[in-house]
């Protein structure tokens, strides 16, 4: 089998799997427990998981909350910020965005009635200068993903923060790096970002655990978007205050086995290194690319050799079918617009793609 | 009518997905006529369908959307297969259509050409694509074909 959906979701290495299994069969027990051995084993262990990514992308560990995934991450950002933001802000997206980083904000403009700006041009993978340029006094946010999980581009963090801080010095900035933390070193101290996210099955760890970046000032700042066990400090019958951060963004048990194999992921990961990582991918790609070159009709969408994604279509014939096709003869693709609904605004192709991923 | 036939099966799916009869712009449906949905979450498959209710017969039926071979081709031949008849003998072909697409006990009788999608239950990825057109259709017409 020739697994090319690594956009949708990695495969896993037996170490990540091992942790999973050790952590159910060995110390299976509450992270709110803390009356025995194996409960503070389980605890160090997710202190020593948060420590890791933490140290992945150069935060530090009381800036990083667990979640489900980078969608709960951009809907308890997007949330948590509400009591910041007042009718007629600006908020600035993308067409290339991902539906987490897109309905959030939908739901914040019919909620308070912000304005949503979404950038981007026919014909043209979005960069830096597509939010730089729709940045108004009024802009308060720009929530952005810095690489595209179908069509493969990619921009500079750093630069787009730089340049749009000499237009309003005050803007939040949202980084969705679901899917370029797997292809390029994310660091949030050296971009500036206010708050980031991502998912840990894209990067070899298991479903179900996501991470989100908030700078230590900001993050204090938010709203949780979920109340219960775990995330509180004092209550009484009529209020209650937030347990510190990230234990008020934690309520309820949270994924602790997820959370277990993702620092066995992220040690995966450093043993291999963004370098090597990087040239795998393009030999990848670029053997992809030579060998569709050869077979007629196939129309490239993302033939540029560093973009992350080969995104391409079959003359007359739907994406799905083609990558039905290719199903029987065991090459795994993902076919469609993969979640990113308005896509057709750049490419004007609304069926969408076949995409093979890294 | 060989459906016993590949290449016959073949011809006619393509057929109807290069050249839908009742494909149409939905802006070019009149008003009085109802509506039903269907979008999926995983592909973009995203079909609606529009049928024409008199003294409960459907006198029309038409489709509007982007999807796949087995998608569009269904619904067309779904539009084609409905037409004239009451709602309770659409029930009924929906019913024993699903059944087939789940690998459960139908009759074949009943559901006119959409037999040609019999091999659609092995094919577990697709199940979906053929279910499309029936569920915009039963949901236009408000038929629960959940039970």
């Amino acid at each position: 089998m020739i697994y090319a959906d690594s956009a949708a979701t990695s495969l896993k290495p037996q170490c990540v799997i091992d942790a999973v299994i050790d952590y159910y069969s060995k110390y299976s027990t509450n992270s709110h427990s803390t009356d025995s051995d194996i409960a503070i084993k389980t605890n160090s262990m997710i202190d020593d998981s948060r420590k890791k990514v933490a140290k992945f992308i150069n935060a530090l560990p009381n800036e990083i909350a667990f979640t489900s995934g980078a969608t709960e991450s951009l809907n308890t950002i997007a949330n948590g910020l509400i009591h910041l933001l007042k009718k007629d802000d600006e908020i600035i997206i993308s067409y290339g965005e991902h539906s987490s980083n897109l309905l959030p904000w939908i739901r914040l403009k019919d909620i308070i009635g912000i304005k949503l700006v979404i950038c981007g041009k026919n014909n043209s993978m979005i960069c830096e200068n597509d939010f730089v340029e729709s940045i108004t006094p009024k802009t308060k946010i720009i929530a952005f993903s810095d690489s595209s999980n179908l069509l493969g581009y990619s921009f500079s963090t750093e630069k787009l923060i730089k340049d749009a801080k000499k237009k309003n010095s005050k803007i939040i900035f949202i980084n969705d790096c679901t899917n370029s933390i797997q292809h390029k070193k994310i660091d949030v101290k050296k971009s500036g970002v206010d708050f980031a996210c991502f998912s840990m099955h894209k990067i070899f760890g298991p479903t179900g655990v996501g991470v989100t970046y908030g700078k230590h000032n900001l993050i204090e700042k938010i709203d949780p978007m979920k109340f219960g066990g775990g995330m509180v400090d004092e209550v009484d019958g009529n209020k209650f205050s937030y347990a510190k951060i990230p234990a008020k963004f934690e309520g309820g048990t949270p994924n602790i086995a997820g959370i277990i194999g993702s620092g066995a992921a992220i040690d995966f990961f450093n043993s291999i290194g963004y370098s090597q990582i990087s040239k795998y991918e393009k030999k990848l790609k670029t053997y992809l690319i030579n060998k569709l070159k050869d077979v007629k009709h196939i129309n490239h969408i993302s033939i540029n050799k560093n973009n992350l994604m080969c995104a391409f279509n079959f003359k007359n014939i739907y994406p799905q079918d083609l990558a039905s096709y290719l199903n029987k003869n065991n090459v795994i693709v993902r076919s469609g617009v993969s979640c990113v609904k308005l896509q057709h605004k750049l490419t004007c192709i609304p069926e969408g793609f076949v995409r093979a991923s890294f | 009518m060989d459906f016993n036939n590949t290449e016959f099966r073949r011809r006619l799916l393509i057929q109807h997905y290069e050249s839908p009869e009742n494909k149409t712009n939905k802006k070019k449906i009149p008003k009085n006529y109802k509506s039903g949905h269907y979008g999926s979450s995983s592909c973009i498959d995203n079909i609606n369908v529009f049928t024409n209710l008199e003294n409960n017969n459907v006198t029309d039926a038409k489709f509007d959307g982007i999807a796949c071979v087995i998608s569009t081709a269904s619904t067309d031949l779904i539009c084609n297969l409905i037409k004239g008849k009451t709602i309770k003998q659409i029930e009924k072909i929906a019913k024993n259509y699903i059944n087939m697409l789940d690998g459960k006990k139908y009759n074949a009788k009943i559901i006119g050409d959409l037999i040609v999608f019999d091999g659609v239950n092995k094919q577990q990825n697709r199940i979906n694509c053929a279910k499309s057109g029936m569920i915009a259709l039963c949901d236009s017409l408000k038929i629960n074909i959940n039970d």
